[in-house]
């Protein structure tokens, strides 16, 4: 392996050396690299030592094409040897050079580096960003490079859950690799297109690209091309795609099928791949089989064996779902196995999907839900960063490029970027005058609205207290007391009418000083007047249409809704009216509220009511005034005055 | 009926009553005591292909010591309404605002409101089986609340201009070519009609006395 992918190295590099002009001197450093590589008996740490002096040799010299050889085979080295921070720092190193020169081909190479090694650094984004740049350098020089970029860009997008996005970069793909001779590519596009749809629950569309592979691996091409393995993931596939429309037998024969194969019965992690998903199938079809836990657990031990955390993921799942309804204590042991995994490998979706599992198997859920939560959020950052990235990409059009091209060769770009720097400067001056000001305003808004509110909050609070929490006592009490057997009836049915009356007020208090919003604030209006209304009270109104609301502060308006609610819950308490006329008038920016009662009035210099005192203070701090007409037994009348 | 809901209630100790009711009527009910974990195990249920069919919650949530994302019944149910648009929902609660109940049902879209209280679990079966069967319920007594907000008299701009005309001494002819919008001789008669019942008077002359006792003019 190491070998193929050391000489495809060569062979590109070599391809493009050709017009090289100091080709001489290159190419017998290039021989002597060679055959060290070539040379079975030298270790991978050995090579890299030999690399990095050819490295210190060319660093500061001419030789460019020399030196991305070397940055090539070091990069490559490095993250052979899991030294995936220097791989990084090199390609980016990589990367500055081949710009510095403008050199597209070997720009797209380092950024189709950083691709990988990001990747398996679990950088997604990042990597997606690199394959990406990587894909727009190479759509105009290479089909099969761009073809494989983008190929790349798909996988991430399906791993973090993006369906929809993986399968319009995955076609996308294919655009570029299917008038190529890059079978291994078309192969894989056409597989990941239709796990995509089957993730998606179109199997239709998921079985007949799987049909495309397969009929794709027959051709002549595919049969020179490609190799067994390739082929076994898109039968396992269509195995699985068999099986989630519910067609269990065939699924079966084709697992079997596949078991009996040499190429399987050689290879220790596809055989655990595939008796984990027979024996999942197997279980589907009928939950009581006796072969399902065998195999389900033999995979699970050897990939346990074969240290294969993919698939221990797998297994994990297969096992949570097995025994769930069954022994759900082991099942959430098998859920919590595969989040531990999951982790391990850092993959966001899987970890979603296993917390999924535990929290419908678990009951406290502090950690989890939390957990949930962020991952969640992580994998919408994502996806959004990722579907922006494409976006701007995939719409770019060919001018454009040109453009860029043109912007490039007449070194125009350093002045663009002096441009930028200069807008950037004035526009981040601008946003932060604009916010200073924008922060003193507020600042000034809020403290006069601090004020205003101070009351409104603290009634708001208590009635919210009573409402919360003596109400829902009350109710619960007088539960208790109903469903008491040991309590004799006669006195029972007094005291639970009797807390019943107390639970209602209760509820009365927190309805009568309850919020209210001032965005509609008409039909709040109504819905209190409606409140206060007892059965058989007749009132008249036109509360909907009377005032025009738009136009009054938020400050009138609470007070407003206050003065009217007092005189309400006066008249519903003390007034025995049964006919009540709120009538609303606007007359240029005057207000009025005539209110009228035909109850038992009150005696206003007898007894001063402390309801009305307020209704009095009210109205004069909103700058108008209020008359009340009311004697003992002649009904009661307020009319109230504000300006708008 | 249904054969996997959720319920959210804060409330430990109590309600037993409703909870065996539940247990009676509904194979599969889960518990839960934050709009939190409600929401979270709603969406865990969506991603395993099997949502829940019904959602039983308070509306208020005491703090505690956790920290919350969802406070109230109303955000749990604007956030469970976007991620399963069709499932039902049940309020249980002790709330008696007209205002929130009402918008509960406009602009939340509930399918039921069930008080707590005297036959809270009789009320609740009941409200599952209306709900199941696609209908909407309501304890007795909101439902008398909710009804009479439609039991208030309203009275138009144009019922007060009417009133102002005929005090002015125009005639019903007169006044009919005088609104603005137009109004035909038949309606303004009508709607002198309709507020003669409104205001218990006999003619038209009791009727602008008595609007103008009660100042509507």
């Amino acid at each position: 392996m190491k070998h193929i992918l050391v000489a495809s190295l060569f062979l590109i590099i070599s391809c493009k050396t050709v017009n090289d002009e100091s080709s001489k001197d290159n190419t017998e450093l290039y021989t002597q690299l060679q055959n060290i590589f070539n040379n079975d008996s030298i270790s991978n740490v050995d090579m890299l030592s030999l690399t990095n002096s050819y490295f210190k040799k060319v660093k500061n010299t001419n030789r460019d094409t020399l030196l991305y050889r070397t940055l090539l085979l070091k990069t490559f080295l490095h993250s052979k040897e899991k030294e995936l921070d220097s791989a990084i720092y090199y390609s980016n190193y990589f990367l500055d050079k081949a710009i510095e020169k403008r050199d597209t081909f070997y720009i797209a190479k380092a950024y189709l580096k950083l691709g990988k090694y990001n990747k398996d650094e679990k950088r997604l984004s990042e990597s997606f960003d690199s394959y990406n740049n990587s894909f727009s350098f190479f759509r105009s020089i290479d089909s099969i490079e761009a073809g494989r970029a983008l190929f790349e860009m798909s996988k991430i997008q399906k791993k973090i859950g993006d369906f929809s996005g993986s399968l319009e970069t995955a076609t996308d793909a294919l655009k570029y690799s299917e008038n190529t001779d890059d079978v291994k590519t078309i192969l894989g596009l056409y597989q990941s297109i239709a796990t995509v749809y089957r993730e998606q629950e179109n199997y239709e569309k998921a079985q007949k690209y799987i049909e495309k592979a397969i009929t794709l691996s027959q051709s002549p091409l595919g049969i020179k091309k490609i190799v067994r393995k390739n082929l076994l993931t898109c039968e396992i596939t269509q195995a699985n795609i068999h099986k989630d429309q519910g067609d269990y037998s065939k699924a079966t024969t084709i697992f079997n099928k596949l078991l009996s194969d040499s190429l399987v019965i050689e290879n220790k992690k596809e055989k655990a791949r595939i008796q984990s998903n027979l024996g999942y199938t197997l279980w589907l079809k009928d939950k009581e089989n006796l072969k399902s836990e065998k195999l389900l657990q033999d995979a699970l031990k050897e990939r346990q064996k074969i240290e294969d955390i993919n698939g221990l993921i797998a297994s994990n799942i297969h096992l949570t779902q097995y025994y769930k309804g069954i022994n759900n204590e082991k099942s959430l042991q098998y859920a919590q196995e595969a989040l531990m995994k999951s982790k391990q490998v850092k993959s966001l979706y899987s970890i979603k999907e296993s917390l999924g599992y535990i929290i419908d198997l678990k009951d406290n859920l502090i950690y989890e839900a939390r957990l949930f939560k962020e991952i969640d959020n992580e994998l919408t950052k994502l996806r959004r960063k990722t579907q922006d990235i494409y976006a701007i990409t995939r719409f770019e059009n060919d001018e454009n490029q040109k453009e860029i091209q043109a912007l490039e060769v007449d070194n125009v770009k350093e002045k663009l970027k002096k441009t930028i720097s200069i807008i950037t400067a004035i526009m981040i001056g601008l946003i932060g005058i604009f916010f200073t000001l924008f922060l003193v305003r507020k600042h000034k808004k809020e403290k006069t609205r601090v004020v205003i509110r101070e009351t409104f909050q603290t009634e708001r609070r208590l009635s919210k207290k009573i409402h919360d929490e003596l109400a829902n006592d009350m109710s619960d009490t007088l539960n208790y007391v109903d469903n008491h057997t040991e309590i004799p009836t006669t006195i029972k049915t007094h005291l639970v009418n009797k807390l019943d009356d107390i639970y209602d007020r209760t509820r009365d208090i927190s309805a009568e000083i309850g919020g209210f919003e001032s965005k509609d604030f008409a039909k709040n209006l109504k819905f209190l007047i409606t409140q206060h209304r007892t059965k058989g009270v007749k009132v008249i109104t036109n509360v909907m249409t009377g005032i025009n609301w738009d136009i009054v502060s938020d400050h009138k308006k609470i007070n407003i809704y206050r003065s009217l609610q007092e005189l309400l819950v006066n008249m519903k308490k003390h007034s025995k009216a049964t006919e009540v006329t709120v009538i609303f008038k606007s007359e240029e920016n005057k207000n009025f509220i005539n209110y009228m009662d035909n109850g038992i009035g009150v005696a206003i210099d007898d007894v001063p009511i402390r309801g009305l005192q307020n209704v009095e203070t009210r109205i004069k701090n909103i700058g108008g005034n209020v008359t009340f007409i009311t004697s003992k037994g002649n009904g009661f009348k307020a009319r109230l005055y504000f300006l708008n | 009926m249904f054969k996997k809901i959720i319920t959210a209630e804060d409330q430990d100790t109590t309600h037993r009553g409703v909870e065996s009711i539940l247990k009676e009527v509904v194979p599969s009910v889960q518990k839960t005591k934050y709009c939190d974990d409600a929401f979270i195990k709603i969406k865990a249920s969506l991603q395993e292909n099997a949502p829940y069919e019904a959602l039983i919650t308070d509306l208020q949530f005491e703090e505690d010591h956790r920290d919350r994302e969802i406070t109230s019944g109303e955000e749990l149910i604007a956030a469970v309404k976007k991620i399963i648009p069709d499932i039902k929902i049940i309020v249980f609660s002790v709330e008696k605002g007209i205002g929130r109940i009402k918008k509960l049902f406009d602009e939340y879209g509930i399918h039921a409101f069930v008080a707590k209280g005297r036959d809270e679990s009789l009320h609740i079966k009941k409200a599952l089986e209306a709900v199941y069967a696609k209908k909407s319920y309501c304890t007795p007594k909101i439902k008398q609340l909710l009804r009479s907000v439609d039991d208030i008299d309203e009275i138009g701009e144009e019922d007060i201009k009417i009133l102002d005309f005929l005090s002015k001494g125009l005639s019903q002819r007169q006044i009919s070519e005088t609104l603005t919008p137009s109004c035909s001789l038949s309606s303004v008669e009508k709607n002198i009609g309709r507020l003669k019942v409104l205001l218990n008077a006999r003619n038209p002359v009791q009727l602008i006395s008595l609007a103008k006792d009660r100042g509507i003019i």
